[in-house]
């Protein structure tokens, strides 16, 4: 019903009211503007309505609004957000690695055995060769068959192996606790622009009703004036 | 950054730019609302679809292929929320409430009714909403937003000539009923308010 066509000239009149015709288009249009009465009466119409628009434009005054943006970091930083599958895999893998060295080393012949003296560390060889090697050998280096290792190359070797190992799980406790808090904030976000929103609703809910009870109240009382109608009254007179 | 243009602004927000959409928002954060309120006929409803519409051209900036087509695509935007209130019933809803309480007054009206009656603005406001929305809308983005019939066409996905039709129409009906109202063409150009 709104989309009913229009013969030329009236789409000719449009853009016209809106300054879209060249200057030889506007003169023939203002041309057959003094022929035909009844385009003349639509131009009149037309002209009457845009007068009554502008003045809306120049008078309107709309309430300002602004907008909220929505808080937290909703797109840019996305690295941070550690998904729950991504921080599982990133563990399995971890333990995986872990076990595939051990694995290696097994392969390689490592062995560890109890001797009177302690405890041995070696690759190939059975304990009584090693233990023999280490009898036959004065000072603080272990032969281990063909391989030996120092008493302070094992400690150095342990305490590298324990730090990666705390450092690692480190990192994995650092990621789900930050997993988590991006989730607090995420949930903390929404409840405050959820709570906002109730508010807003609320606020003109009850603005709505004080403007209601104000009408019903001029209805009832008819002698009773409210002075914030005195700047409309104004504009009457 | 206020002294970017939109383009400048709108290309830092597509790489993720918070501070530059801040800017661009803000800046366009009071038309958009004046465009909605004129086109939804409503305060409460042009409050919730400007935020909307805003939150809504943050989350699909880095679709927009053309920077410099900021105004428009945003704009549209908001046109498309329009469509889909309009669509859902909130609008017929809300011109059942405007055409009550918007009914000439009677003889016996109180102070409060006439003021209401008495404020041009007020009425004019109510006579454009009382349009139907594809005339309104092609009404608001021409009269108040200046945008061409042409770049109407293009938001709305519709021939120019149906866009001029609109206008037409639209003018033509809004025209018809200003008298209901009290309104003469003489209150419209002289500055003279309605008797």
């Amino acid at each position: 019903m709104t989309d009913r066509s229009i013969d030329p000239w009236r789409d000719t009149m449009v853009a016209a009211l809106y300054g879209e015709l060249s200057d030889d288009e506007m003169r023939e249009f203002e041309a057959m503007l003094e022929e035909d009465e009844e385009l003349r009466r639509d131009w009149q119409e037309l002209l009457e309505a845009r007068a009554g628009l502008q003045r809306l434009a120049r008078e309107d005054e709309a309430p300002s609004f602004s907008f909220r943006m929505p808080p937290g970091p909703a797109r840019e930083e996305p690295a941070n957000v550690v998904p729950l599958w991504r921080w599982a895999v990133a563990s399995a893998a971890g333990f995986a690695a872990a076990a595939s060295i051990f694995l290696v080393l097994i392969l390689a012949g490592l062995r560890v055995d109890r001797t009177p003296d302690g405890v041995l560390v070696r690759f190939g060889g059975t304990a009584g060769e090693a233990l023999a090697a280490s009898q036959a050998v004065d000072g603080s280096a272990v032969p281990m068959g063909r391989e030996t290792i120092t008493r302070a190359e094992f400690a150095a070797l342990a305490d590298a192996l324990i730090g990666a190992t705390a450092a690692r799980l480190d990192e994995l406790e650092r990621r789900q606790v930050n997993s988590q808090a991006e989730v607090a904030r995420a949930l903390y976000d929404a409840l405050a622009v959820q709570q906002q929103r109730q508010y807003d609703s609320l606020t003109s809910q009850i603005q709505l009703a004080l403007l209601r009870g104000g009408t019903d109240a001029a209805r009832v009382g008819q002698g009773s004036w409210n002075p914030a109608l005195e700047g409309n009254r104004n504009d009457t007179q | 950054m206020e002294t970017m243009t939109d383009t400048q602004l709108a290309a830092l927000s597509q790489q993720g730019n918070r501070e530059a959409f801040g800017v661009l928002a803000g800046r366009w954060d009071g038309p958009l609302y004046g465009f909605l309120r004129r086109v939804l006929g409503d305060d409460e409803l042009a409050r919730d679809a400007c935020q909307e519409a805003l939150l809504r051209a943050f989350v699909k900036l880095p679709s927009l292929r053309e920077p410099a087509a900021f105004k428009t695509w945003l704009h549209t935007i908001a046109l498309n929320l329009c469509r889909d209130r309009g669509r859902s019933g909130v609008l017929r809803e809300l011109a059942l409430d405007h055409a009550l309480a918007d009914e000439p007054p009677s003889s016996d009206a109180t102070p409060f009714d006439q003021a209401q009656h008495d404020n041009l603005s007020t009425v004019l406001h109510r006579v454009l909403a009382r349009l139907p929305i594809e005339q309104r809308s092609a009404i608001v983005l021409r009269e108040f937003e200046g945008f061409t019939a042409r770049e109407i066409a293009t938001m709305t996905g519709v021939p120019a000539a149906t866009i001029r039709s609109r206008i037409f129409y639209g003018l033509k009906a809004l025209r018809k009923m200003l008298p209901e109202y009290g309104i003469t063409p003489s209150h419209l150009t002289d500055g003279g308010t309605v008797q």
